[in-house]
């Protein structure tokens, strides 16, 4: 590898999106050195357990970073160019040795982890990626695993499980290399979104501009007809069904056999992995796969219900919501603004508090830990609870779609904090703080935790508040700004 | 460039609008606008790409928040317009692009029950002759079909009130002829008045009664097709120094190569400005299209 093409490499890492990869990289040499400081240092488990946050760390960059070279080399291919390939081994060198390489040589240096902290290191970096790559039940699958799975190895386990774990990793990279493959030759254009990689969905824009993340979801969207949808004959009598059509997908009413064909894969595949988990007497592990497994699926539900209404009434200016506010038979304006809220809150609701209930059944079946069990429903309400302030805030036409500094620094002001807390609480609830640091001071973790949700539960009820007198004040729900 | 011209009576307007102003953060985009349909009139809307007429359509529409201004749809208010105005107003946008999911038949299913007048035989015999097919989802449909079947919804309710937003933008000659024709037939037989968006220029003088440019914002002139020829003309001034401004002129350039000025007037009181009789002064009649490449350029 000549300096051009490390020269090359380091450029190609550098323009996508490395300021995350810095900051993982960050993160993760915050975690060694806790470690290093911390008492009681070279105790395996709190080796792992700083592993498995390096885990974490590192896989957001192997999520959202890395999987961005397979769309560098795909532009690549497209244009020819020459000594791509090269190039893209240099850059994936570099991604490797920056992280998990550089945090786990620090580790390694400080606190000596054993062959299950660093398989697990290595699977964490795997699992982003395929979940970044692979296929969609892949895609929801590997949190699960991941997060889950390894709060359950922390906890040791029979040594059996180090070349297993060993050899799923050798099995994932092979996968890995077999994936990259396909995708770089695949023809996505005529795709339907659910058959595209994560990496793909969100290869435009970012998470300060989602607006070109959106549009392309939406076109793709647009473009895959619902089967088994209910039309209704005689809609004019029910304007709260007639609204869920006209919104789209997720609020689509569909029909039995529709509903079955859309969740009924995800149940399954949590139902099997309950059994499997029940009839191994893993009950904790269980409930967490579970959480793990719940948690994307409230994310994409909640992501694919805000997105379509953010689409609707903020993106696009005219076109559906012009069309729909020309319709007869919808009621008075506060008729058509209370048949609204349902028909944008009942589904996404819905399905949030079925999966909950879903998910609380076998935690009291197999007695998991009261802290799991009560996490369940807060997770669920708060799941709900946030769709909800963040629908309105749509629907209030107060979302700004305008990006300048105030703007984005604002939010940021919430989105990060709101990240930051959600991440420390599922790390709290999984007993990793306490991992950490020790179970005296867990105590004052979970205390400034609970602080930190209280301040902005109280944020979101004002903003709630304010949004709902905006909804309330006007003409009627479908006037843009 | 002086203030709109408003030929229409304000009494019995299926449309109307005072003072619309609406920014978007610094842009002016529809600057004290008063428009008004003529009962039973096809009135064209005549503009440059963001002269704001879709804007315009919109705010008329009550679809949009106006900074300043009202509209009134069949005599109601538009932001509260309800069920007995909507279930005679038509209504196609500049994208039609509701419920793409549905297939064709699907969506005149869903909406047929919604309108009293709904016309299923209208509807059958123009998806028989478009050759739209029917059981494709509407977001497969080319952008030029999409359109005509937003064009046969907005048609099957037999509308009082007929409101295009460039309809013709994605359709084929054949298809934008079959278009201005049934725009024709409506206003001639049923009395359907009209308002359609376009920078087709000919379009407007193939059907349209009435027409009214804007330009940046502002409503320049309102008036009936026949009256244009009469009432707007192109004066040529020589000389270098810019002429003052006359009664009666909507727009004015210099001509370097003819070495003076040329100005769109408008007569006054059936005379037309006392500067036509200057000394190298002429007079020139203007077409539609003159007329707006004039004054919009």
């Amino acid at each position: 590898m000549n300096a051009q093409v490390v020269k090359q490499s380091w450029q190609v890492v550098s323009h996508n999106r490395s300021w995350l990869l810095w900051a993982c990289l960050l993160l993760a040499l915050l975690v060694v050195a806790v470690t290093a400081l911390m008492p009681g240092t070279g105790n395996p488990q709190q080796t792992r357990t700083a592993a498995y946050v390096i885990g974490i760390a590192a896989s957001f960059a192997w999520a959202l970073v890395v999987p961005r070279l397979l769309l560098w080399q795909r532009a690549m291919r497209h244009m020819r160019a020459p000594r791509a390939g090269a190039v893209l081994a240099g850059s994936l060198t570099l991604c490797v040795a920056l992280l998990p390489g550089l945090p786990l040589l620090a580790l390694m240096l400080a606190a000596k982890p054993d062959a299950l902290a660093l398989a697990m290191v290595c699977f964490a970096c795997l699992a982003a990626l395929h979940w970044a790559t692979g296929p969609l039940w892949l895609a929801v699958g590997m949190p699960a695993a991941q997060f889950g799975g390894m709060q359950f190895l922390i906890a040791g386990s029979n040594p059996t499980v180090v070349p297993l774990l060993w050899t799923l990793d050798a099995l994932l990279v092979i996968y890995a290399v077999l994936r990259w493959r396909e995708l770089l030759v695949l023809d996505i254009s005529t795709l339907q979104c659910r058959k595209l990689p994560v990496i793909m969905r969100i290869a435009d824009g970012g998470v300060l501009a989602p607006q070109s993340i959106l549009r392309t979801l939406e076109a793709r969207q647009m473009r895959a007809p619902i089967s088994h949808h209910a039309v209704l004959v005689d809609a004019s009598r029910n304007p709260a069904q007639t609204l869920r059509t006209w919104l789209g997908q997720p609020f689509v009413p569909l029909t039995a056999k529709g509903q079955l064909r859309g969740y009924a894969p995800y149940w399954l595949m949590a139902v099997a992995t309950f059994m499997v988990a029940a009839w191994l007497h893993w009950a904790s592990w269980a409930v967490w796969i579970g959480v793990w497994l719940v948690i994307p699926a409230f994310m994409i539900m909640s992501f694919q219900g805000q997105s379509r209404l953010y689409v609707l009434f903020t993106l696009k200016r005219g076109g559906e919501i012009a069309e729909l506010s020309m319709l007869p038979g919808l009621g008075t304006p506060d008729a058509v603004r209370r048949n609204l809220l349902l028909a944008s809150f009942g589904p996404v609701v819905t399905f949030i508090g079925l999966s909950t209930a879903s998910l609380m059944l076998p935690a009291l079946l197999l007695a998991a830990p009261l802290k799991v069990t009560l996490g369940i429903p807060v997770l669920g309400i708060a799941s709900m609870c946030w769709f909800g302030c963040s629908a309105l805030h749509i629907l209030a036409q107060r979302v700004d779609d305008r990006l300048d500094a105030r703007r984005i620094v604002s939010r940021l002001a919430l989105q990060i904090p709101i990240l930051a807390l959600a991440m420390a609480t599922l790390m709290e609830g999984s007993g990793i703080t306490a991992g950490m640091f020790g179970a005296a001071q867990a105590i004052w973790i979970t205390r400034a935790l609970m602080l930190a949700w209280a301040l902005l539960s109280t944020f979101m009820i004002l903003r709630a508040s304010r949004d709902w007198r905006a909804f309330q004040r006007r003409p009627h729900p479908f006037m843009q700004r | 460039m002086n203030a709109m011209i408003n030929t229409a009576s304000r009494n019995t307007s299926p449309l109307s609008a005072r003072g619309l102003r609406k920014n978007y953060g610094s842009t002016q985009v529809l600057r004290d606008v008063d428009f008004d349909l003529p009962e039973g009139a096809v009135l064209g809307l005549v503009g440059r790409n963001g002269a704001g007429k879709s804007t315009l359509i919109r705010a008329l529409m009550g679809l949009i928040e106006v900074d300043a201004g009202s509209a009134t749809v069949l005599g109601e208010p538009a932001l509260a317009m309800s069920d007995r105005v909507k279930q005679q107003l038509g209504y196609v946008p500049q994208q039609p692009d509701a419920l793409g999911w549905l297939r064709v038949d699907e969506m005149f299913t869903l909406l047929r029950g919604y309108y009293p007048n709904w016309d299923q035989d209208f509807v059958d015999t123009q998806l028989a002759r478009t050759l739209l097919p029917r059981n494709r989802a509407l977001a497969r449909l080319s952008p030029g079909e999409r359109q005509q079947a937003a064009l046969i919804r907005a048609l099957a309710v037999r509308p009082s009130l007929l409101v295009l937003d460039e309809p013709a933008a994605a359709l084929d000659p054949v298809a934008r002829r079959e278009l201005l024709r049934e725009i024709a037939l409506r206003a001639g037989e049923s009395g359907t008045s009209v308002l359609f968006s376009t920078h087709i220029v000919s379009d407007l003088e193939r059907v349209a009664s009435h027409v009214a440019i804007l330009h940046h914002g502002r409503m320049l002139l309102q008036t009936p097709m026949d009256d244009l020829k009469e009432r707007y003309a192109r004066l040529w001034i020589p000389g270098t120094a810019s002429p003052p401004r006359i009664a009666g002129e909507i727009a004015r350039r210099p001509q370097h190569a003819f070495g003076g000025w040329s100005l769109v007037v408008e007569q006054r009181d059936g005379r037309w400005p006392e500067a036509a009789q200057q000394p190298g002064a002429r007079m020139e009649a203007l077409g539609l299209e003159d007329l707006f490449v004039e004054i919009a350029e």
